[in-house]
């Protein structure tokens, strides 16, 4: 019965065109991406991290769309799998099936995962073909939050853990954005609170600091306050965390996920659908 | 004679207020039930218990006798049903929608899957227009979809929630005639809810007329003492009063 269902929920992935969108909007993103590098690149030395190379274009690109592009296409696809199957309608089809609601939503999660996976993975393919391409080669840059030059085994080992949790960041994300869309009544519930959360982010964030101003930005205790927030982690964490610097935001990204999952879960599999 | 619905003291009560009150009744083998009552009278209420998707808040509902609660998925696994109404995907193919639906059909292997979803497009009669987007079909044509997705697992049971809706004659009379063959040849039993008693209820050979969720009177449509003039319409209307 599983494989059904996982075949099932993929192919209802790929009937949407709008996700089929957003996995094209990655290149659009890639070229924004790419034009802002090379501006960025005429005022900066090849040693300094804002300078673009086809060694680290991967990194800095991830790093400054993941949490706007990336962020909305997992709201996107939040709405069109959870909010619009669910509340629609759609799903009472699949409700009043002889098939089980718990398999049925463990097959959405893992089908939901793959394709933020894809669209992780393509833009990774694309920003580095880009860069091959159009960016000055070098044998050695430099990563965030690390002193010094790197080569490429480095660069790959950093790439993997931050792309890791970037990737994590975005299940967690997505964990958040799939309760609001079982519990909203409407798409611009889901949009007006999934706003809401990244904006209280910011508001933590500088709250944090604000109380921890005398501390260095890089205190153990400064990082673990953040790491409560997605947004942060997005924005720093993910860096710090492939720089070796701490796991702290690792297990907090784990931690939330796993809290909002089983929201989600509790809440897919209610007893009485749309009551 | 075997009970494939049988509804045994079930209340729902939503918001506070008890939308069913103490209902109890049962659909036999082979009958084409009619479930009537205004709007309101808690139709999709009942259904939705029915078809598991919501939860009695006292009784229970047994399918083929399987309580539907306690044993879900082998209580539902020969039911087709429509709940409100059939939503699919607009922008994809009629063909393709039920070719997505089917795969839910456990237990069939895709060959089977794929000739099923041919076989409930030609009793529909949507074969020719199946490769139509959905968005580009009538009400009535979604209405047959929708019937369509509802036959897929070869059910022996099917619970339809106000089909009639937005049929306009022809249809209706479609519909009427599509139902009396599904009955008569695959020997399929119906439970059909309406707020009015319309064309479609002439083919009823049993009634359940509900009213603030309470059954107001259950029989089979020669109990029902009927002038010939004094039509099934204006009985309903008297037992509503
Ligand atoms: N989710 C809900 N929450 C609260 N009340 C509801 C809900 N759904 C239906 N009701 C109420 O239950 C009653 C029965 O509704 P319903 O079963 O839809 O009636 P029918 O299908 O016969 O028109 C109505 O009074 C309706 O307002
Ligand atoms: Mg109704």
């Amino acid at each position: 019965m599983f494989k059904s269902l996982i075949i099932y929920e993929f192919e209802k992935f790929w009937f949407k065109k709008i996700n089929i969108v957003c996995l094209i909007a990655i290149l659009i993103v890639n070229f924004l991406s790419l034009k802002f590098a090379l501006q960025s690149n005429k005022a900066a030395e090849m040693t300094d991290i804002v300078f673009s190379s086809s060694l680290n274009f991967h990194i800095t690109s991830l790093q400054e769309m993941l949490l706007t592009a990336f962020n909305a296409i997992i709201i996107t696809f939040c709405i069109l799998s959870f909010h619009e199957e669910y509340r629609k309608g759609n799903l009472r089809m699949t409700f009043m099936r002889g098939i089980s609601i718990r398999k049925l939503y463990i097959a959405k999660s893992l089908v939901m995962n793959l394709n933020i996976l894809l669209t992780i993975l393509i833009h990774l393919i694309i920003s580095l073909l880009i860069a091959l391409i159009i960016l000055p080669k070098t044998s050695s840059s430099p990563l965030y939050f690390k002193e010094g030059l790197y080569t490429i085994s480095d660069v790959v080992f950093f790439s993997i853990r931050y792309y890791f949790l970037a990737y994590l960041s975005l299940l967690t994300f997505g964990s958040i954005i799939e309760v609001l869309s079982i519990k909203c009544k409407s798409v611009a519930g889901v949009l007006g609170l999934s706003l809401g959360f990244v904006f209280l982010n910011f508001i933590y964030i500088s709250y944090v600091s604000f109380l921890l101003k005398d501390y260095p930005i890089s205190d153990p205790m400064v990082l673990k306050y953040n790491s409560i927030s997605l947004v942060f982690v997005q924005a720093k964490g993910a860096a710090y965390f492939a720089a070796g610097f701490t796991d702290v935001f690792l297990y907090s990204m784990i931690i939330i996920y796993l809290i909002f999952k089983s929201l989600s879960y509790l809440a897919f599999t209610n007893k009485n659908y749309l009551e | 004679m075997k009970s494939m619905i049988e509804v045994q003291n079930v209340s729902k009560t939503l918001n506070k207020r008890k939308v069913i009150q103490n209902m109890t009744f049962n659909v036999m083998k082979g009958d084409i039930c009619g479930f009537i009552g205004p709007n309101g009278a808690g139709k999709t209420t009942l259904m939705k218990m029915a078809t598991g998707l919501i939860k009695p808040s006292e009784g229970e509902i047994f399918i083929n006798g399987i309580n539907v609660q306690r044993d879900r998925e082998k209580a539902l696994f020969e039911v087709g049903a429509i709940i409100e109404v059939p939503v699919f995907f607009e922008y994809i193919t009629g063909r393709k929608n039920l070719r997505n639906l089917a795969r839910l059909n456990i237990g069939m292997d895709r060959k089977e899957q794929l000739k099923k979803v041919e076989e409930v497009l030609e009793l529909v009669g949507l074969k020719d227009r199946g490769n139509d987007l959905v968005k580009n079909y009538s009400l009535g044509m979604k209405q047959r979809l929708g019937i369509a997705q509802s036959l897929l697992n070869n059910p022996s049971i099917v619970i339809l929630d106000e089909p009639s809706n937005g049929l306009d004659p022809i249809g209706m009379k479609e519909l009427r005639e599509l139902i009396l063959s599904l009955a008569k040849e695959f020997d399929i039993t119906f439970f059909i809810s309406s707020h009015l008693l319309d064309e479609l209820q002439k083919i009823c050979n049993k009634y359940i007329f509900i009213k603030e969720g309470c059954i107001k009177w259950i029989g089979d449509v020669n109990s029902l003492v009927i002038d010939k003039e004094k039509d099934l319409e204006e009985v309903f209307l008297d037992f509503m009063e």
